[in-house]
């Protein structure tokens, strides 16, 4: 058991961390698309940015250098993080309130986990003086996903959307939170939160001097850790790439750059398709200079 | 409906019904009578309407052989839009949206078809990427084949349900403003596209007027209208006699101009359909003394790209052929016309088709909307905006505003050339809502497609133009809707035309280079808004 734990323990954020590496890898790797930008664009001009304009409203702009609030990209992802800021302002569902406490349940599971792992390394004792951190998790969390359960099973407009292993995932985050909340409710929990992970780092978890909530609660979040990447969950860190990569690329083509060497090489990609009006064995370059193509038949 | 499986039910009868008492109100300024449309009863049997009751493809329904050859080709699609290689262009949005979809279903009530359809699920924008998802995950993944509709993978291919999609894939304009409410970035938008690429590119199955009399009709002819070069020269010629005759100027249009300064690309539907649009500006360029050109050769005189709502070979063809006659010319600049399609297909997705260092590529490729409002900064031409002097507002185009970011010069332009009278509609900018005609809709005109779109997806857009009116409807002077798109004009025209608002309010549209043209002082004023152009 202990070992199993300490396994765990190690690779679960390892697993995290390369999960989300390996697949952001396999994006970055995979063709570039075209365009496909969408306004406005944080990383605009301030004047620009009000109301959504681009550096194509000037004239000649291909000769001038557009103006970029670099900041602004990062600026905006958190208004999605730490307010759900769309979901807020255009959801007519009222999951809001719901998911709000749910992602805030996560953010300061990770914070507490990070206060709990620091203390450990540190040997701080600021873990009661915080605790409350854990408490506002775990009540959050606790709260958030059975309001989205209920929201998700009664809503007909979005229980047809909803399919068991949505459900499942959402009971899975409710047995995170509230094992959490019987852990450190439980006397000496946060002592025993701390031992855990003190344990952990020493390569040794007193299994025996635990309660078996904590140790449940311990086992719940490793495997959560792992199961982010390849889940629902990776829709956070997928918010990177389809925001900065897609939505908001607007960078228009350099010569010689690397985009520039991609696009070269995709334009000898083979189409494959085969309707009427396709060369299926030609690339898309002989496909798109064969302008006087009628039907094949 | 229950259960989304249900959309694959095998029967002729439309799954899904539109009333007219569940439409989005256009009360109190109009009064509409509550007769529900029905097809006609051998339609049911001939051709397809199980979805909601309207079709675009007068296709006869095909023998069970067939039928399977269909479901076969449409699964081979599906693997083909996932190929890197065959689905390059969009591979990566594709497939992130098909994966990482949460459905909160925040993008609803972004999309003008689900609202003014009074919230059919058919509509919703995540409903079609939804049956796509499923349809992905039941063929295409090792979950959803081992634990089927535990994780969603509920849905079997059938023909019915391939039938409905192909339906369902043109009851979105591709506006793209789900894509904006969407807190994860999904582009809902993007999935129909792909869906109709996957039946194009796949199989064949387009609408006839996008295809076979659109692209195909485009690169034969050189026009989607059918519009030969030697029909170009007649009309050009009959424009710049019609501007004699309006403004007793003689101009002469230029066309095959070798180095012009500029090549301008109309959307080749206004030499016919608007040809005082063309005019206008003839006689803003000619004013402003600007070195510009029109091609006449095969292509060079139409500047839609159909493509870019439903194919992507087609659209690598048309835009090619555009960038080599302007190359030709040797021309800088391709300045785009008043087209919003065209806008975003030369500004913003050619730029990615071909490598920065070919020579067409070399050709900058502009909006035509910063160098008309240059020309109306800087006072070359002398304009009263008292000619303007009536309500008007504006209407986006959403591939130039949302999808492109040109929002501030069109409307620079109208505050200086009218006395005060712009007004806003709202929501507007890159929040606008469709004008209900975008990416062929407005051109699609088999069976009882125009239905559709005059009942449905015309109706937000006609409140809203309504709302935005509502403190001068009843003054009896004219109110200009203006818009900077050949397809949103049409729309316009529709609206105008079907639910009377001419007729009952004297509400008219406008291009902008129109309006520009009517505040000219040393010529007659040019727009007459006592009369809709049919």
């Amino acid at each position: 058991m202990e070992s199993l734990l300490m396994i765990l323990g190690i690779l679960s954020p390892i697993i995290l961390i390369l999960g989300i590496a390996i697949k952001f890898y396999k994006i970055s790797k995979m063709p570039l698309n075209v365009r496909w930008e969408i306004y406005p664009l944080p990383h605009e001009s301030e004047e620009k940015r009000k109301y959504g304009g681009s550096y194509m409203e000037e004239l000649n702009w291909l000769e001038k250098r557009p103006e970029r609030y670099t900041l602004g990209e990062y600026i905006e992802p958190f208004k999605e993080i730490l307010y759900l800021h769309k979901v807020k302002k255009f959801n007519p569902y009222g999951i809001w309130i719901w998911s709000m406490a749910l992602h805030w349940g996560i953010w300061l599971l990770f914070l507490w986990m990070g206060i709990l792992i620091i203390n450990s390394i540190f040997n701080l004792e600021i873990t009661s003086k915080l605790s409350v951190l854990a408490y506002l998790s775990y009540i959050l969390g606790s709260l958030g996903v059975l309001g989205l359960i209920v929201k998700r099973g009664t809503i007909h407009d979005l229980k047809i959307y909803t399919s068991p292993i949505d459900y499942l995932n959402l009971l899975f985050l409710l047995i995170l939170f509230a094992s959490g909340l019987f852990a450190i409710m439980n006397k000496g929990g946060i002592n025993e939160s701390i031992t855990y992970l003190e344990g952990l780092l020493k390569g040794n978890i007193p299994v025996d001097e635990l309660s078996l909530v904590i140790i449940l609660h311990f086992l719940i979040f490793k495997l959560f850790l792992i199961y982010i990447p390849f889940s629902k969950f990776f829709h956070g860190p997928v918010k990177y790439m389809t925001f900065h990569k897609i939505l908001w690329d607007d960078m228009y083509q350099i010569k010689g750059s690397k985009e520039e060497k991609k696009i070269s090489e995709q334009l000898n990609y083979r189409v494959r398709w085969t309707g009427p009006h396709i060369l299926s064995d030609k690339s898309w370059l002989e496909n798109a200079q064969n302008t006087n193509l009628h039907d094949k038949v | 409906m229950e259960k989304l499986k249900d959309f694959a039910k095998e029967t002729n009868q439309p799954i899904f019904e539109i009333n007219n008492d569940e439409l989005i109100s256009l009360s109190p300024y109009l009064d509409e009578e509550n007769d529900s449309y029905k097809a006609p009863d051998d339609w049911f049997d001939k051709y397809d309407l199980s979805l909601d009751g309207f079709s675009g493809f007068p296709f006869i329904n095909p023998s069970e052989e067939e039928k399977e050859e269909i479901i076969k080709k449409f699964l081979n699609g599906i693997q083909k839009l996932l190929n890197p290689e065959s689905n390059w262009t969009f591979y990566k949005p594709f497939f992130l949206s098909l994966k990482h979809c949460v459905k909160c279903n925040t993008c609803a009530e972004a999309c003008h078809i689900y609202v003014g359809s009074g919230k059919k699920e058919i509509y919703r924008p995540n409903f079609r990427s939804e049956v796509l998802r499923r349809i992905y995950k039941r063929y295409f993944t090792i979950s959803g084949k081992v634990l089927k509709s535990f994780v969603g993978a509920d849905i079997e291919v059938t023909y019915s349900l391939i039938r409905r999609l192909l339906e369902l894939a043109y009851r979105c304009t591709l506006c793209r403003r789900c894509a904006l409410y969407c807190p994860v970035g999904i582009d809902n938008g993007l999935i129909a596209r792909e869906l109709r690429k996957l039946f194009s590119q796949e199989l064949g199955m387009a609408p006839v007027e996008v295809y076979k009399k659109g692209t195909r009709l485009h690169l034969q002819t050189g026009s989607t209208t059918g519009m030969k070069p030697h029909t170009f020269i007649d009309v050009i010629k009959f424009i710049e006699e019609d501007i004699h005759e309006k403004t007793g100027k003689k101009i002469t249009i230029p066309v095959d101009k070798k180095g012009a300064d500029i090549m301008l690309l109309h959307n080749g539907g206004e030499y016919l359909s608007w040809p005082d649009h063309i005019a206008a500006f003839a006689i803003l360029f000619d004013a402003a003394g600007i070195n510009y050109t029109l091609s006449s050769e095969t292509l060079g005189y139409d500047g839609v790209n159909y493509g870019a709502w439903y194919d992507d070979v087609e659209l690598a063809r048309v835009g090619l052929r555009h960038l080599q006659i302007a190359h030709e010319l040797g021309v800088k600049k391709l300045v785009i016309g008043e087209c919003g399609h065209s806008h975003k297909v030369y500004s913003v997705i050619f730029d990615r088709i071909l490598p920065a260092s070919s020579p067409l590529w070399n050709i900058q490729r502009e909006s035509c909307l910063p160098l008309m409002w240059e020309i109306v900064r800087s006072g070359v031409v002398k304009l009263d905006p008292m000619r303007n002097n009536f309500p008007i507002t504006f209407h986006d185009s959403c591939n130039i505003v949302r999808l492109m970011g040109i929002v501030s010069p069109q409307r620079k332009i109208i505050k200086a050339i009218s006395p005060g009278t712009f007004r806003e509609m709202k929501p507007n900018g890159t929040y606008n809502y469709c004008c209900g005609g975008g990416s062929g809709f407005a051109i699609i005109r088999s069976l009882n497609f125009p239905v559709f779109r005059n009942k449905v997806s015309l109706r937000l857009k006609t409140k809203q133009i309504l709302d935005t009116f509502s403190d001068v409807l009843n003054q009896d002077i004219p109110k200009v809707v203006v818009a900077t798109c050949s397809n949103c004009k049409g729309s316009l025209r529709d609206i105008m035309k079907i639910y009377e608002l001419f007729h009952k309010y004297k509400i008219n549209y406008s291009g902008l280079a129109d309006l520009i043209v009517n505040a000219i002082t040393d010529i007659p004023p040019f727009l007459n808004l006592e009369e809709m152009e049919e």
